[in-house]
């Protein structure tokens, strides 16, 4: 993955199929773990795509590349929400129906399901990079722009409303499945 | 705190093993984004960020360089300093000028004076004080 990044910044074009291929799976299981539509994805893909093009100037072969595209393509994603977010005028505020579904109501087939509807996405987001794409909480630091001190206390806090979320629910399901 | 421990590896096993796996490359989907970068204009990149950058290295030298001599500059043991040959004393003589010093008249008259003057300052100054805490009182 370095050296096509390395052919890519040398000019060499071609070098970026085997980036894409070895991205699409990843990035698309990101996306869709961090709730962006089938029908999106192929956008931010390309959008994302199109972003690690233009930066394989400055993307240090030394370090990682895997935390370096998802911070990338987060971006990308982060942008992408900020776009969709709907905006109402306060009088008709009322009157528009909330897409949000409660808990109970979402299909909770695994525990990603479960933490999805019950933690707010960013901590959501740090348990998946750390759990879903096994990332070390120094990388996770660098992908999300915070501290690795912070990335610890917030992965805890997480952890810890998550336990207590499957506790108050009575779902040790979850739990027994080992 | 065992029990917490225990609640906490449960969970990360569980959130482990529960992470959807990765599927195959989408090839129509990896297609469409190549054929987007290659339409994109080029970036102009080349060797922007090859390791080793000489600049830096130059850099480190230099910095190097200007640490070594400050630590040089602050180790290097002071040089003895020279002795200017010196006419021998003796000690009558000393003895002679330094009475000549300390008994010579304008040295007293301008002690004395110093003296009396400072007398003089501090009566004014007690004069002054109790003037002033009269008045407070009164």
């Amino acid at each position: 993955m370095r050296q096509a990044m390395r052919a890519v910044a040398a000019g060499d074009r071609n070098a970026f199929r085997t980036i894409a291929e070895a991205l699409e799976p990843r990035l698309a299981r990101f996306f869709a773990q961090l709730g962006v539509p089938e029908t999106d994805r192929d956008d931010l893909f390309q959008e994302s795509c199109l972003r690690l093009y233009h930066a394989a100037g400055s993307y240090d072969a030394r370090r990682p590349f895997l935390p370096w595209a998802m911070t990338v393509a987060r971006r990308v994603m982060l942008n992408w929400h900020r776009a969709c977010k709907p905006t109402v005028a306060l009088e008709e505020a009322d009157a528009v129906p909330s897409k949000q579904q409660g808990p109970s109501a979402a299909a909770e087939a695994d525990i990603w399901q479960f933490a999805r509807a019950r933690l707010p996405r960013e901590a959501y987001e740090l348990l998946w990079l750390c759990y879903g794409e096994d990332f070390e909480p120094a990388e996770i630091a660098a992908v999300t722009g915070r501290t690795g001190v912070h990335v610890r206390v917030l992965l805890h806090r997480a952890r810890a409303a998550l336990a207590q979320a499957l506790e108050k629910s009575g779902e040790t399901r979850f739990l027994k499945k080992r | 705190m065992q029990k917490k421990q225990h609640t906490r590896d449960a969970l990360e096993a569980v959130l482990r093993q529960a992470a959807p796996a990765l599927r195959k490359a989408d090839p129509t989907r990896v297609e469409a984004a190549c054929e987007r970068v290659a339409a994109a204009p080029s970036a102009g990149f080349a060797n922007t960020c090859e390791p080793p950058h000489l600049g830096r290295l130059l850099a480190r030298a230099a910095a190097c360089l200007v640490l070594a001599s400050g630590i040089a500059v602050l180790m290097r043991t002071p040089a003895a300093p020279t002795r200017l040959p010196t006419a021998p004393i003796s000690t009558a003589e000393l003895a002679r000028t330094f009475d000549s010093v300390v008994n010579a008249p304008s040295l007293e008259t301008s002690l004395t004076t110093e003296a009396d003057d400072l007398t003089d300052d501090f009566t004014d100054l007690t004069i002054a004080i109790k003037n002033h805490a009269f008045s407070l009182i009164l």
